[in-house]
């Protein structure tokens, strides 16, 4: 039986065919994409979330990375009608993100229509001032390098930006709670503090395997 | 792999194999991952054995194509259930009433089959999305707006069938009734065509809703005789400018000259769609001790806090549509109106929005006023396992809208847990003529006491509320049996009638069976 991205594709070629805009200048999107090493999902773009620190932190390490990036506030409008469906009608590029759940809950399903997946998820967030948690499934060598580096410190997000532009393209999946400590100095603002209800959550979509 | 009820083995893989030979490998799908995708993301019943669960998926492209595949789920009495774009979410995504259903995904079928802007119509196929026809008309410069709900991934002819509303001018909120002329394939795989469609060459098809003779096409809408393959809808003339006005009013009891008002100036076509809030919404806290009062908070009491406070008691935004002139005086005349007969009443206007808009204002302006697609509602912070709508029309007075506060809030503290309606709740305003008390119950992927519960307080809500002679106009699957009891006139004769024509035009009940309650002869009994 043939996947549903390839029924979807189909379908898709027969759509109307619209003229391909630039990513508005205030989505605040860089110009470069990854090239990924073999093995990697090669990144379109990461999504990020301005409301937060953490999602701001990512998104500057991503870019250091040289992986574009598209700034939200939480609404996914604009990337998904001025660049993303575009560009998914063209082909099931792979993209990432820490964001609200939201975001991904929006971006999981039209990645379905266009044969796509979420392979890695992440939820985050911190219970108080120095201590974080956080619970990721996804490829297993991806999870794996997870739990060898661990997500402490405050430079947690940036290591989760790093994951997420190197997730694993493979078949086998695990998952693993881990918890991070903030240690002394590291400590963090009350505003930087993330709820159980404002989780942030990392995530890859990529094409489905065969 | 699940099997479609009352089939069996042999028969399934043939008709499988019919399947593939009508639409193509491509278009058939019985993966449990590819089937999984079809779930109610909202679920009320999410991993639970009720949970509906569909047991292949077909995606056609074609009316031909839709046509073969209702002709063999007929001749093999296979369950079907059509989607458009499958995004009916909080009431019931895209998973069908019976387990077990054969999804059919109009997805693919998504040609903007014509949009005019000199007279001002547009028709679709069911997979084009709001998003879709938006996109065609910018890229078009088409002089003309679509009215689209709050998310902009569905298909406005899925959101039509399930009588789906939007926020900008009068009828064209109302989807279903701005509809006009549709294609339907019946359970037989018969193609017809509705009001002047069914003239051979007819150069009015969507724009004359009647044609000649009774009209059917109401049978589709929260239906199950066919499968709707394309639609017509009238749009609206894209306006010059847009306004909005916020008028504020003092006390508890303006409400009700507050709303007679709104409604003569909504019915007159002077404002779209009217929004209604409290500013003493935001300040429950402090209005704590007065809010635990038996039979509820004297209005005197809350008249006082909301004057000591500054605050009104009351807010409507009212929104104009049209050249910056007529805007003007329909402002001029509400304010005369409002300040003639409810002292007190405060505006304030909001900015005049010339079309097109600069990007400033686009970023700014409530997108769904301006017909704009957008996916918003998804962005709070908040992550959530979604919910279930409970949607009951009430009258559009402020009579109304007390005795429906009263009646719901004596609910949740009978039941006890957190009440969804306060004081200070107001109702939805999509429908041109009627309110509904919109509330969203909690769903949870990992406590199924929160569903149960939510399940308990719905069917006790629903029967409640009809009670009161309020019905819903729209329910997810689990609830469509309990709703549809609801209206229950003349020992159901409605129902029964539905059944009759059921049984008459899909005589195998292949077609959405329980869709609205209304359930095929074989299955009556056994209702889910
Ligand atoms: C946060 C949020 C906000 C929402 N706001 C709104 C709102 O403002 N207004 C609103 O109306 N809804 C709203 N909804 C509910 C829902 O998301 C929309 O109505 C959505 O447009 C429906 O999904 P769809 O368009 O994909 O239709 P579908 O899911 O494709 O179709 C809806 C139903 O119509 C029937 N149907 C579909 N296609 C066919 C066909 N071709 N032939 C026969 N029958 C068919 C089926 O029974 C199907 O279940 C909201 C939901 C959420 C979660």
């Amino acid at each position: 039986m043939p996947s549903r991205r390839e029924f979807l594709q189909a379908g898709l070629a027969a759509s109307v065919v619209s003229v391909v805009m630039p990513i508005r200048e205030a989505a605040g999107a860089s110009p470069r994409s990854a090239a990924a090493p073999p093995g990697r999902h090669p990144l379109h773009c990461v999504v990020c979330d301005m409301r937060s620190p953490w999602s701001t932190d990512f998104a500057r390490e991503a870019e250091r990375l040289g992986i574009k990036v598209v700034r939200t506030n939480g609404d996914i409008t604009d990337f998904w009608f001025h660049d993303l469906s575009l560009r998914w009608k063209e082909a099931p590029v792979a993209i990432g993100g820490l964001t609200a759940p939201g975001a991904l809950f929006c971006l999981e399903r039209l990645g379905w229509d266009h044969g796509l997946r979420v392979v890695f998820r992440g939820t985050h967030r911190l219970v108080d001032t120095s201590r974080a948690e956080h619970a990721m499934s996804g490829p297993s060598s991806t999870i794996a390098a997870a739990q060898r580096r661990g997500l402490g410190g405050a430079e947690w997000a940036c290591h989760v930006a790093r994951l997420v532009s190197s997730c694993a393209v493979e078949r086998e999946t695990s998952s693993a709670p881990l918890r991070g400590v903030l240690a002394g100095s590291e400590a963090v603002e009350h505003d930087r503090l993330i709820s159980e209800e404002d989780a942030l959550t990392s995530w890859v979509i990529a094409p489905k395997r065969a | 792999m699940a099997i479609p009820p009352g089939v069996s083995n042999r028969d399934w893989q043939t008709a499988l194999q019919q399947f593939v030979q009508a639409v193509g490998e491509s278009g058939v799908f019985t993966s449990d991952e590819d089937i999984g995708l079809y779930r109610d993301a909202y679920s009320p019943l999410w991993e639970e054995p009720e949970e509906r669960l569909a047991s292949a998926a077909i995606a056609p492209t074609t009316t031909e194509q839709v046509s073969e595949v209702v002709r063999v789920a007929n001749r093999f009495r296979i369950p079907i259930f059509p989607i458009a774009t499958g995004r009916n979410l909080g009431y019931g995504g895209s998973a069908p009433n019976l387990s077990g259903s054969v999804v059919v995904d109009l997805k693919r079928m998504n040609r903007v089959i014509e949009v005019d802007d000199r007279r001002h119509f547009a028709i679709v196929e069911p997979g084009v999305s709001y998003f879709d026809l938006y996109r065609h008309i910018q890229d078009r410069g088409l002089k003309v707006w679509i009215d689209c709900p709050d998310p902009g991934w569905g298909s406005p002819l899925g959101n039509a069938l399930d009588h789906g509303v939007g926020y900008t001018f009068g009828a064209y909120r109302d989807h279903f009734h701005s509809h006009c002329g549709l294609e339907a394939v019946l359970p037989n795989g018969d193609v017809i065509r509705t009001g002047m469609g069914a003239l051979p060459g007819a150069k009015t098809w969507a724009e004359y809703r009647y044609g000649f003779g009774p009209t059917v096409d109401g049978l589709f809408a929260q239906g199950n005789v066919g499968i709707v393959t394309k639609m017509g809808f009238h749009l609206l003339p894209a306006p010059e400018a847009y306004q909005t006005s916020v008028v504020t009013v003092p006390r508890r009891n303006d409400i009700v000259p507050l709303i007679g008002l709104v409604n003569e100036l909504e019915h007159a076509g002077l404002i779209g769609q009217p929004g209604y809030g409290s500013p003493l919404a935001a300040r429950r806290a402090d209005l704590e001790e007065l809010l635990k009062r038996p039979g509820g908070p004297p209005a005197e009491d809350l008249d006082r806090f909301a004057q000591e406070q500054k605050l009104g008691s009351w807010t409507c935004r009212l929104q104009f549509y049209g050249a910056p002139a007529v805007i003007a005086a329909h402002i001029a005349y509400a304010k005369d109106r409002f300040t003639r007969d409810i002292p007190g009443a405060t505006f304030e206007d909001g900015e005049l929005l010339r079309f097109p808009l600069t990007q400033e204002q686009l970023d700014s302006v409530r997108k769904v006023a301006v017909g704009i697609p957008n996916l918003a509602a998804f962005g709070g912070r908040r992550g959530s396992d979604g919910h279930l709508w409970f949607a009951p029309v009430i009258p559009k007075t402020g009579e109304a809208v007390l005795e429906a506060q009263r009646v719901f809030m004596d609910v949740f503290a009978r039941r006890g847990g957190p009440a969804l309606i306060s004081p200070f709740s107001m109702p939805a305003t999509w429908m041109y003529r009627a309110f509904v008390f919109l509330m969203g119950f909690p769903i949870s992927r990992s406590d199924v006491t929160v569903n149960q519960r939510t399940r308990e307080t719905m069917r006790e809500i629903i029967k409640v509320a009809a009670e009161h002679g309020w019905g819903e106009y729209r329910a997810a699957p689990a609830f469509q049996d309990d709703v549809m009891a609801a209206y229950s006139y003349n020992n159901s004769a409605l129902l029964r009638l539905h059944e009759t024509i059921k049984d008459a035009i899909d005589p195998n009940g292949i077609m959405a069976a329980g869709r609205s309650g209304i359930w095929p002869r074989h299955l009556r009994g056994r209702r889910a």
